[in-house]
């Protein structure tokens, strides 16, 4: 079996190549895709649709898309793509401009529908058809424009339209503490003080309170686009190790980001987008910085990518 | 020497900045004094440049004036004329929060009292129908202001500027040309020039003093009974002696006999500051305690954001004209109450513009997002000392406007410039 | 000395060392939290926990906040943060810093200075004292300094204490704890340690490597220290000398070490070295963090020669944690001092160098951190050192600490 043998080799390796896709349907090319990340999982086949079963040790992913399709009219723009994030880790999401990056958060984010393939969360199949519904799984998704109010102080906009109430009033004194308990134990350090207006805050902490928020209230996996661009060194190096903390917090992330150390620097696993294909999802640990930008550029790197 | 420890404090205060963990949760009077001064270099003035105006031009006119100014007549007069001023800004506060404007409001004070008198007077329909009535149609007005705004997308200096033109023209319809309804009722007259007895001024006095105290220490306890974030007792003791000091020096004042002739006592506060209180109370809770009021700052900080934190940013827009109409309506009867009579110009001229101007003087902002009730009540008075200051100096009326409009103008640019330090601050 | 099984009163000593050290490291606990984590029942904790408030270690009270508000509240026990504390040392090369630090490692107070390159050694003494001296005299009346330790870059012999070498803090065989322990008369001796192996110790206890039983912590400054925890343990070697990750030749023949040898990590990826590469060698007055800060903001703008300087450091970085991995197998590899700012800014090269030149089955689960305690690392790791003999027998310590004075209140 062609795609049960590639699972058991020890490093990553190409997905997606056409002849798995040509071999059936959107799902199984999909389940090669995932097959190649975790090592320990087992591909089951079972009346044609691909299961998984998780053995020993190994993780479900949080968030697994499979065979993604997606067409804007008659532009295509995703194509047979296949995305996990795990628990634990941080995912990081590269590819070019116009890869179909944004689209796939989007379509991840309950934002666009996609017309084939399966979303999954925590081994579930679930249908994502608005953000509310991604909210209420527990995905956010932190864009660039970071959606705060700058004449609301931290509290304030941690809790904004959700506050807690005590009868008619706001328990203020519940969401202060809740606010800083939450932040300490993300080792937030330097905020300064829970009571200080984001206007008064810099682009970096700014970003960070952007993900506390959306992190509040226990989401399980959470979308960063670019947190780091327009960042000093200073605080992007702030944010990056905020953003790994909250990865060894247990929370599922999924990192896009342009800055290949960055990526390097936080990341567990890597996946390439490429002309609207994922050419590659592979750990960190395992690929070298030339592969992945050839991966990007070019959607081939080293033995990776597609087969050409 | 090449080797230096600093001998105390600036190492602990930098550890205190950068360490989260550390945080200053409770601030003793330097902190909290060196934060109130970041703050105003950062651009947050809050109610300062008001308290500031209201001082300088008390001295100013009582220097120009020492006989009359500060005459016991005159600043119960003050009181009064403040008192259409003042609802109003609080309407407009709520408006100029979620960063829209509403030009309208003076005439819509105007329509609201003209149906009160018409009712009153044809209808002969008892005081609490007439004011009900006049309320409603304040809220109407700004019901469908509302939701040309929040729905349509129109812009609402726009929309508000239409309904200035045509509300006037229901109220010379109502009124017909050139007339005035005159205002009889004994409750409604009573309203701005009427006082209440010594005894029961006295009484609120001190209660709200104390009630304000109260609420302040008890809030204080709190927060450091449970370690959050809290300003030192001695600024809430002395926050709360100003207030006391204040409420309490007006009210003797106010309770002096101030009679011209020494056959008859008047004295005691004007019912209409009571009405006041009881609305700046209300309108201070909606604003800072209710999750509505949070609303409604973000929406006018930032609409988007609000809208992805699931607030109905389309109600809460509608909501902020229909109070800020209600409250115009309120306005009108109070107006309509102290000339005892409502006429076609009620709530035209330069009414709109005491308002807006009360509001930013006061410290709310043009551009959304930053503001309190009580903003209204000192620009309020600012502005009415400014009118009933040149009214004894008998300034001619191309003076007066001139004056006023610079005022404004000033608040308008200081509101402009902290906005800009504000967004400097960050980053 | 033959013993049978440790005796009744070993158990005991044993078991208010566990509590101690738990409220120490994990913060304030419920007695019922404590009975489930030591696997101790409620009594035994009740037992010990009245031991310790009497020593004046913890004290006990109503958690805050509403938190449950049906069924009764356990009580929570606290470290006596502000009563209880150690002096804590850091001598780097360009800044000196004192702490007073408290159970349950709160900083309470800290005296912090710059220090200019190639000054006297002699004055050292004088300054670490003045600070300490201001640091005690400003602890609460009833407070007991039960420790001291201090952080120092270079080879310290833990037998005694004497620090041997210190390449880039000219100070040759010195005995810097005893002048110390003398100068201060606080009754208490100051152990002296190597500054990274603190790191190790604070990042492992209270840092990214919390749940880590084996890391290398490597810690930049002008050289490169390292320190290695190996099953939870600090890996000292023979003489406590081990762990001198920066003197680990990588590139034979390659530039110049302080220590007389050619090649080492510390040459090669030191702030010498970046600093060289990137062209900013010469220039007086920009030196140690914010130097490097330069060359990082540089690259980030595009610069190419940063970029390139960045590039090299990181090649021979990610080598040398390339060898570190295949030799140790450690669960997580944490960069601190300017090696943070340097591992974040060349990742890609350095795991990129680690992807090819590590062996697959070591490298495959490594995880590379940050220090998270950020530049208090030394700091935490000699707050920490100083606690271990009061964590280890918290009472006889303190009673013998408190002897001259009546029973704590």
């Amino acid at each position: 079996m062609n795609a049960a043998g590639n699972a058991w080799e020890p490093m990553a390796r190409a997905i997606g190549s056409p002849a798995w896709r040509d071999g059936g349907s959107g799902g199984s090319g999909a389940a090669s895709a995932a097959d190649t990340l975790t090592d320990h999982d087992r591909l089951a086949h079972g009346g044609g649709a691909a299961r998984w079963e998780p053995l020993g040790m190994s993780v479900t992913p949080a968030l697994d898309l499979r065979g993604i399709d997606k067409s804007f009219g008659s532009v295509k723009v995703l194509h047979d793509v296949s995305f996990s994030a795990y628990p634990g880790e941080i995912t990081a999401l590269v590819g070019d401009n116009g890869a179909g990056k944004s689209t796939l958060v989007n379509c991840i984010g309950g934002i666009h529908s996609f017309d084939r393939g399966e979303y999954r969360f925590e081994g579930e199949p679930v249908k994502v058809s608005s953000p509310r519904a991604a909210t209420r799984l527990g995905i956010e998704i932190v864009h660039q424009d970071l959606a705060l109010c700058e004449n609301l102080d931290v509290v304030e906009n941690l809790f904004l339209g959700r506050e807690e109430r005590a009868g008619l009033t706001l328990d203020e004194d519940q969401m202060e503490e809740t606010a800083r308990t939450a932040l300490s134990a993300l080792a937030v350090r330097t905020l300064g003080s829970v009571r200080r207006r984001v206007a008064t805050l810099s682009g970096g902490q700014r970003q960070i309170v952007a993900i506390a928020r959306a992190i509040l209230l226990d989401a399980k996996v959470v979308v960063l686009d670019e947190p780091s661009a327009a960042l000093g060194i200073a605080q992007s190096q702030q944010v990056l190790e905020f953003v790994r903390r909250l990865a060894d917090k247990g929370l599922a992330v999924v990192l896009i980001s342009h800055n290949m150390n960055d990526v390097f620097a936080i990341s567990d696993r890597i996946a390439a987008l490429y002309l609207g294909r994922m050419v590659a999802q592979v750990r960190t640990a395992d690929v070298t910085h030339r592969q992945v930008v050839e991966l990007i550029t070019s959607g081939t790197g080293g033995e990776l990518g597609l087969r050409r | 020497m090449s080797t230096d420890i600093p001998s105390s404090k600036e190492a602990a205060v930098n550890l205190a900045d950068s360490d989260f963990a550390t945080d200053r949760r409770e601030h003793d009077v330097k902190s909290a004094a060196l934060d109130y001064w970041n703050k105003i270099k950062a651009g947050e003035l809050g109610a300062l440049p008001a308290i500031l105006g209201l001082i300088s031009l008390v001295i100013l006119f009582t220097a120009l004036k020492p006989d009359t100014f500060l005459s016991k007549a005159n600043v119960a007069n003050l009181s009064t004329q403040a008192l259409p001023i003042t609802l109003l800004a609080m309407g407009v506060v709520f408006v100029l929060l979620v960063g829209e404007i509403d030009l309208s409001a003076g005439v819509a004070s105007g329509l609201s009292a003209a149906v009160m008198a018409k009712l009153l007077v044809d209808g002969g329909q008892p005081w609490y129908v007439t004011i009900i009535s006049a309320v409603a149609t304040g809220i109407v007005i700004g019901t469908v202001i509302g939701w040309l705004v929040a729905v349509l997308r129109i812009p609402s200096f726009v929309v508000t500027l239409a309904f200035f033109l045509g509300l006037q023209g229901i109220t010379l319809r109502l009124i017909g040309e050139g007339g005035t309804v005159p205002v009889r009722d004994d409750v409604i007259v009573a309203i701005a020039t009427k006082n209440m007895p010594i005894w029961l001024g006295w009484t609120l006095a001190v209660a709200c003093s104390a009630g304000y105290a109260a609420t302040q220490l008890l809030r204080w306890r709190r927060q450091r009974v449970r370690g959050l974030h809290s300003k030192p007792v001695q600024f809430v003791l002395a926050q709360s002696g100003v207030v006391a000091a204040a409420l309490l020096i007006s009210t003797y004042v106010l309770s002096q006999d101030r009679a011209p002739s020494p056959l008859i006592t008047l004295g005691g506060i004007p019912w209409g500051v009571l009405l006041v209180g009881v609305l700046l109370i209300a309108c201070t809770f909606v604003l800072g305690r209710t999750a509505y009021g949070r609303h409604i700052y973000a929406v006018g900080g930032n609409a988007e954001a609000a809208r992805r934190a699931g607030i109905n940013v389309t109600r809460i827009r509608i909501s902020v004209f229909m109070i800020g109409s209600g409250l115009a309506a309120v306005s009108g009867v109070v107006a309509a109450s102290r000339l005892n009579s409502v006429a076609t110009d009620a709530g035209g001229g330069n009414t709109l513009l005491y308002a807006v101007g009360a509001a930013v003087i006061g410290g709310t902002s043009l551009f959304g997002g930053r503001g309190k009730a009580r903003d209204a009540i000192l620009g309020g008075l600012v502005i009415a000392i400014i009118e009933n200051g040149l009214g004894l100096l008998g300034t001619k009326a191309y003076l007066s406007f001139l004056i006023t409009g610079v005022v404004l103008l000033l608040a308008a640019t200081m509101d402009a410039l902290a906005r800009r330090r504000r967004s400097s601050a960050g980053r | 000395m033959m013993k049978a099984g440790p005796s009744q009163e070993d158990i005991r000593r044993h078991n208010l060392g566990t509590l101690l050290r738990f409220v120490h490291l994990r913060g304030p606990a419920s007695r019922a939290t404590l009975a489930e984590s030591l696997g101790l029942n409620r009594s035994t904790i009740m037992a010990l926990t009245s031991d310790l408030t009497a020593a004046g270690l913890v004290r006990e009270e109503l958690p805050r906040g509403p938190g449950r508000r049906a069924g009764r509240p356990s009580l929570v026990v606290r470290p006596e943060s502000t009563r209880v504390y150690v002096l804590a040392f850091e001598v780097g090369v360009d800044r000196l810093v004192v702490a007073r630090v408290g159970l349950g490692g709160v900083v309470l107070d800290r005296r912090e200075g710059v220090r200019a390159r190639g000054s006297d050694p002699a004055e050292l003494l004088g300054v670490l004292v003045a600070g300490a001296r201001s640091l005690v005299r400003k602890a609460e009346r009833d407070a007991v300094c039960v420790g001291a330790a201090l952080g120092f870059p270079g080879t310290v012999r833990r037998s005694d204490d004497t620090i041997m070498f210190g390449p880039n803090l000219d100070v040759g065989d010195l005995r810097l704890g005893d002048a110390l322990s003398r100068r201060l008369g606080l009754g208490i001796p100051v152990s002296v340690c190597n500054d990274a192996n603190l790191g190790a110790l604070a990042e492992h206890e209270r840092g990214s490597g919390v749940n880590c039983d084996n890391l290398i912590y490597l810690h930049g400054d002008v050289g490169i220290g390292g320190g290695i925890i190996a099953h939870g343990r600090l890996l000292g070697g023979d003489e406590g000398f081990g762990g001198e990750i920066g003197h680990m030749v990588i590139n034979p023949g390659g530039r110049p070490c302080a220590c007389g040898s050619k090649g080492c990590l510390e040459a090669e990826v030191g702030e010498r070295a970046l600093l060289h590469h990137a062209g900013h060698g010469g220039t007086p007055g920009r030196a140690g963090r914010d130097a490097v800060r330069d060359v990082l903001a540089s690259a980030d703008a595009g610069d190419i020669v940063a970029r390139e300087a960045l590039h090299r450091v990181g090649t021979w970085l990610g080598l040398g944690v390339a060898n570190l991995v295949n030799v140790f197998n450690p669960g997580m590899v944490v960069f601190g001092g300017t090696l943070r700012d340097i591992y974040l800014g060349a990742a890609a090269q350095i795991r990129s160098v680690l992807a090819t030149g590590a062996l697959a089955a070591p490298r495959e689960k490594v995880k590379l951190r940050t220090a998270a305690l950020g530049d208090d690392t030394t700091l935490v790791g000699a707050a920490e050192f100083a606690f271990a003999e009061v964590l280890a027998d918290p009472v006889q310590v303190l009673t013998r600490l408190r002897a001259p004075e009546d029973s704590p209140v």
